[in-house]
């Protein structure tokens, strides 16, 4: 399922109550959370929908960032 | 238009924007399209996937892997079905595979050369030897291209007796040789190698007296400088490295054990870290910019060499925020700008703390994100003829135009553009590693140069160090920091205000 990054806009730590109402729904899994954020897993839709129930607070996708690589010339594959 | 017979080779299949496609980054046909083509591992089953699309396509497609349903794909196809492929869905980005190393040199892939010609391919024996003592090195990587233009050629590692063996197709000449050894020496480029009797290369160790471009900027640095201020370094984890001092830390990976804030293994994080904050002495260790400062370590690599998620780095900032970090380096970047960072980068800025970012090592590509989001200090990186050993690898990353002082040089591997602010010291740099010392080049390194010459500013501004944590902080400290700049004579996109100096 995918995964989203819920990033709490208003001021000071993210409120509890937020955090309560997600870990109620079937179809959200909290995966991780800092401060300020929430990384859940749960299908696009559901994410949708409470964008604009939770308007203290937006949304992302998780990606990724690659490793830091050295500056130096690679071979190709063949 | 005519149909080449190319053979089939493997291509990655990304949606519009990152890995995965979303309705806010993709057309609504991404989604389905990508996970549909998720299962398409036979020709049967890539016959039916162009059937239910309605594409007229021949089905000499499989995916080899996937980054879940919805994401990239590895594919083998042939180029003119990757052109199908992108007509069917326009919004797909394909390019074809190509192998990159891990942060150290610790390669996994070698060009294999065609099944017709393994039975008569001539091994060739390359040989690491140090240049003081002629004894092997052992464990460096040797890539050795037949032809440099489009990146031909073997790569290896040396065993016990400093030697490997490579597969170059009975080559007689070797374009380029690269050598890149673990630790303790400099690397090497050697150009129109004889390769009939094997190839024989001399290394250069590392001595940590050496001038190198960090040390003749910024000389010798005293005991206690940078003192009262907090480095925050988000990265793949900082020693343990018996000439630093890591203060605290969080390791921000999901899965992984928060209190392992340590390098992963890569070495990217400590040699970052040196570069701020070690404080050897010389020639028995090394000393970086600012060896007073209180360093953090903030991992966001996880343990086997994959990316970070941008949920780790914006928790790692987020953490470096509660812990009063007032400096945070990230020699990392790539991709599309993303939300969860740029807002943890903007709530750092308005809680007093600085972000100095890399501007990434695309050879004069664009500045890369996070460092290209305007409230990131974006740093280049500059090197100086002289400043590394004749031979070595760093020769090649010399490139026009020279600065007003002719021996000074933009990196030939640096990115840049309008969001360049600075240039820092990225050719050749002496720094910690796990188990010894190494040089590195790299905007990785030019980050922490400036970000520990921003420790050593700060601490001699206490009436800027004692301000409130909001915005008016960050902005001073960033403003004394550009305003430390001087300019070396390069235009404004390779430079920004030039290289911070006392």
């Amino acid at each position: 399922m995918a995964r989203y990054i819920l990033h709490f806009t208003g001021k000071g730590a993210s409120p509890d109550h937020a955090k309560q109402r997600l870990a109620k729904l079937p179809d959200v899994t909290i995966v991780d959370e800092s401060a300020r954020m929430l990384l859940v897993e749960a299908p696009p839709e559901t994410i949708s929908r409470l964008s604009k129930e939770l308007p203290d607070w937006n949304w992302t996708p998780e990606r990724m960032i690659p490793p830091p690589e050295p500056p130096w010339p690679k071979l190709r594959s063949p | 238009m005519a149909r080449s017979r190319a053979k089939p080779q493997q291509f990655v299949v990304l949606p519009t924007r990152g890995l995965r496609a979303t309705p806010q980054t993709s057309s609504a046909s991404l989604v389905p399209f990508l996970t549909a083509l998720t299962n398409v591992r036979t020709a049967k089953s890539a016959k039916s996937f162009a059937s239910d699309l309605g594409l007229e396509m021949k089905p000499n497609f499989k995916v080899l892997d996937s980054i879940r349903e919805d994401g990239a794909k590895l594919v083998e196809m042939t180029a003119d079905t990757a052109k199908d492929l992108h007509a069917a869905e326009p919004g797909l980005r394909i390019v074809p595979v190509v192998w990159y190393q891990p942060a150290v040199c610790r390669y996994e892939v070698e060009t294999r050369v065609r099944s017709a010609q393994a039975a008569a391919a001539v091994k060739t024996e390359v040989t690491v030897t140090s240049d003081t003592d002629g004894k092997p090195v052992r464990g460096a990587t040797v890539v050795a291209f037949t032809d440099f233009e489009n990146r031909r050629g073997a790569q290896g590692v040396t065993n016990a007796q400093g030697v490997v063996r490579l597969s170059l197709g009975g080559a007689a000449t070797v374009e380029r040789i690269y050598v890149y050894p673990k630790l303790g020496f400099w690397g090497t480029l050697k150009k129109n190698v004889s390769a009939r009797r094997g190839i024989e290369v001399t290394l250069t160790p590392v001595t940590l007296d050496y001038t190198d471009a960090l040390r003749y900027y910024y000389g010798s640095t005293p005991d206690g400088v940078g003192q009262g201020v907090t480095v925050g370094i988000v990265d793949t984890g900082v020693g343990p490295h018996p000439d630093l001092l890591v203060a605290g830390g969080m390791n921000t990976v999901t899965g992984e054990d928060p209190n392992d804030f340590g390098d992963n293994g890569a070495g990217h994080g400590t040699h970052v870290g040196g570069i701020v904050a070690a404080r050897g002495t010389p020639p028995q260790g090394i000393r970086g910019l600012a060896p007073g400062v209180s360093l953090r370590s903030y991992r966001v690599f996880g343990k086997g060499g994959s990316g970070a998620s941008n949920f780790a780095i914006a928790k790692a900032i987020d953490q470096a925020i509660i812990d009063h970090c007032d400096i945070i380096n990230m020699s990392l970047g790539g991709g599309p700008s993303d939300p969860a960072t740029q807002s943890a980068v903007h709530d750092a800025r308005q809680q007093g703390c600085v972000v100095i970012a890399a501007a990434g090592n695309d050879g004069r590509g664009k500045v890369s994100f996070p460092a290209a989001d305007p409230l990131c200090v974006a740093v280049s990186a500059m090197g100086r003829k002289g400043t590394f050993p004749k031979g070595s690898l760093e020769e090649g990353e010399v490139k026009a135009p020279p600065g007003t002082d002719t021996d000074e040089f933009i990196a030939a591997f640096s990115n840049i553009g309008p969001e360049v602010d600075l240039t820092g010291t990225g050719v050749g740099i002496l720094s910690t590693v796990p188990d010894g010392y190494a040089p590195m080049s790299g905007t990785s390194m030019a980050s922490p140069a400036v970000a520990g010459f921003a420790a050593r500013l700060l601490s001699q501004l206490p009436a800027v160090l004692a301000m409130p944590r909001n915005q008016d902080r960050s902005d001073a400290i960033a403003k004394a920091l550009l305003q430390s700049a001087k300019d070396r004579g390069f235009p404004a996109e390779m430079q920004g205000n030039g290289l911070p100096l006392p």
